[in-house]
């Protein structure tokens, strides 16, 4: 199904540019040339249809490569993190039955390490060199002799894709979606955003996360447009993580440089280039559409774009279980820029009470979900889903409410997530690990105002008695087990949590 | 005058605040702080303490992955906005 649009696609715009990363440009007919050699590659070693792929790649064509060669397979993408550590991806990988990894050189010993601690057969794919043990993503591809797109694609509808979305207890949950709700959910975002071959969607964003994947690589290559991925810095013929601040003024260019239309972004990123001096010439008048998502946009932020860029930026809601459900495309969007819009075509969006009953306007509830592009469910995890699934719709339990005219207004998430450097962090993950520290009693993370890039993840923690735990042993403890950026970047040890009398923990007194 | 050498000293103290986890032994001139842990989130207060140590003013295009990517390379950025180079060049031609 996914194929067939990307299909649609190569037919009528095959000599178009597809995707742009750096100096590469790669038409829609050589990318799918690509999907169908690898596709036939991945098939040579026993990948097909219900078989899950690990991807643990920062943005790259690889990433597109891969993705549609899974869905011309029939096969499921599990897209994890790159900067996650060992215990993180092995946990991905052994929840979802991986059985293959697709990742970089920097990142290939480390998927070694955790396939060799899993005693599974797992296959390691590479795309960026020879590494022992591990194919080479270009030799594994296996090029067709004629042309195929004249074949039909597969119409298949099964599962395609494996997300993670942080819970309010315990490990994240596994989201597994269809070839049918991502080919939904492409159509309503594009639809409705009315995005055409003509755009240019410029990714900064993640791609293993909806916002990136949905947003920007589906949208753009279901559509004829052009997706240019903001590429990685290489030092050394290493990639190596760079602060978005360090490249603004990179950014900027590529804007005019490749005409780039629209800009998906969330709100660290569009904070961090609202605040170019103005004596730096940009031209930013290709753009038509930026918009923001993951976390709720400031006015601070709206004003400063609007003011530097003559922008205004529009507000997108969506999540791991439906993809993007709204967006606010407004006439007028000063007006209402801390509305998240009117739901996209064919969604449906409801606002309902503690009855069960729909509450009328401007009233505070519970934001409800129906969307053909919607998960079916949370795998395994059945008394969750019976609360969060009901009559085909997904109860979000974030709390919003709506105006006179189907606006939607976001006023509470479920989840307490902290914003830090454009990463949204799970504080429960992070207190897992730190309370089974030997010296930690009890841990509790909050997120803390910073001054630059959204808040500073915060670890208070108890000591067992007659413990002495310093700090760094407590960093060091962390970095081994997660990503650089779930880190605390403040430790702070107390004698007690505060709690109320009923137990439950006052973390506004931690913050 | 910061002679450069002084000016690597004083950008090593700036870097191995932020980086609480990182040894001064961890930090040579070449060592990429990127991979020791500059994020988002630290990489502004690195740009704030260092306008403030060395009391310049750095501009937009200036903070980019080729000035900050070790201290040699913020050493010799911060060496130029002093206008360093410059003074020895004249003091050194006279």
């Amino acid at each position: 199904m996914v194929e067939q649009l990307l299909l649609e696609a190569v037919k009528a715009f095959s000599e178009k540019t597809a995707l742009v990363y750096d100096n590469l440009k790669i038409s829609y007919k050589e990318l799918y040339s690509h999907v169908s050699s690898l596709s036939k590659g991945l098939s040579s070693i026993g990948i097909g249809q219900g078989d899950c792929v690990a991807l643990v790649l920062p943005n790259c064509p690889e990433f597109a490569i891969a993705f549609y060669s899974l869905a011309q397979l029939n096969g499921i993408v599990l897209p994890l993190n790159h900067l996650f550590k060992a215990e993180e991806i092995s946990y991905y990988i052994s929840d979802s039955n991986a059985r293959a990894i697709i990742t970089d050189m920097k990142r290939a010993e480390l998927c070694r390490n955790v396939i060799a601690k899993l005693d599974k057969e797992i296959e390691l794919i590479v795309v960026d060199g020879i590494h022992p043990f591990s194919r080479y993503f270009y030799e594994l591809m296996i090029p067709e002799e004629t042309e195929i797109y004249d074949s039909a694609a597969s119409s298949f509808e099964g599962d395609l894709l494996y997300q993670y979305s942080s819970g309010s207890t315990g490990r994240p949950k596994k989201v597994c979606r269809t070839q049918y709700n991502l080919s939904q959910e492409v159509k309503n975002f594009t639809a409705t955003a009315g995005i055409t071959s003509a755009d240019t969607i410029l990714c900064t964003v993640p791609l293993y996360h909806a916002h990136g994947l949905g947003n920007c690589l589906l949208a753009a290559t279901c559509k004829g447009a052009t997706i240019v991925i903001l590429e990685q810095v290489v030092q050394k013929g290493i990639p190596v993580e760079v602060p978005f601040v360090f490249r603004r003024t990179q950014v900027l260019e590529l804007i005019e440089k490749e005409g780039v239309t629209i800009l998906p972004a969330v709100p660290y990123i569009l904070n961090t280039l609202a605040e170019t001096p103005s004596n730096i010439q940009v031209d930013l008048s290709t753009l038509r559409l930026c918009f923001s998502a993951g976390n709720f946009l400031s006015k601070d932020i709206f004003e400063k774009f609007l003011q530097r860029f003559g922008i205004p930026i529009r507000q997108l809601y969506g999540c791991t279980e439906a993809g993007s459900v709204s967006i606010n495309l407004d006439a007028e969007p000063e007006k209402t820029l801390d509305s998240v819009g009117i739901p996209m075509q064919n969604v449906e969006i409801k606002i309902i009470g503690e009855a069960g009953n729909e509450l009328p306007i401007g009233a505070i509830g519970e934001v409800v979900i129906k969307s053909e592009a919607l998960t079916s469910g949370y795998s395994n995890m059945r008394e969750l889903n019976q609360q969060a699934f009901k009559g085909g719709c997904f109860f979000t339990g974030d709390l919003g409410k709506k105006d006179e005219f189907g606006r939607l207004y976001i006023t509470g998430r479920k989840k307490i997530l902290i914003d830090t450097g454009g990463h949204k962090i799970d504080p429960i993950e992070i207190e897992d690990i730190l309370v089974n520290h030997p010296k930690v009693k009890e841990a509790v993370v909050v997120g803390v105002k910073g001054d630059f890039a959204g808040e500073l993840v915060k670890a208070v923690i108890v000591q067992k008695e007659r413990e002495i735990c310093e700090n760094n042993e407590i960093l060091s403890y962390c970095k081994q087990r997660m990503a650089e950026f779930k880190i605390p970047k403040i430790i702070e040890f107390r004698d007690e949590i505060p709690k109320s009398p009923l137990g439950k923990i006052l973390r506004k007194e931690l913050v | 005058m910061n002679s450069t050498e002084q000016i690597k000293q004083e950008a090593k103290e700036v870097v191995l605040a932020i980086l609480p986890d990182i040894s001064s032994e961890d930090l040579n001139e070449e060592s990429d702080i990127f991979s020791l842990g500059l994020d988002s989130i630290n990489a502004m207060t690195l740009v704030s303490n260092l306008q403030d140590a060395f009391d310049i003013q750095l501009e937009t295009d200036e903070i980019n992955f080729e000035n900050f990517q070790n201290l040699a390379t913020i050493a010799e950025m911060v060496e130029k906005k002093k206008g360093l180079k410059d003074e020895i060049l004249r003091s050194t031609t006279v």
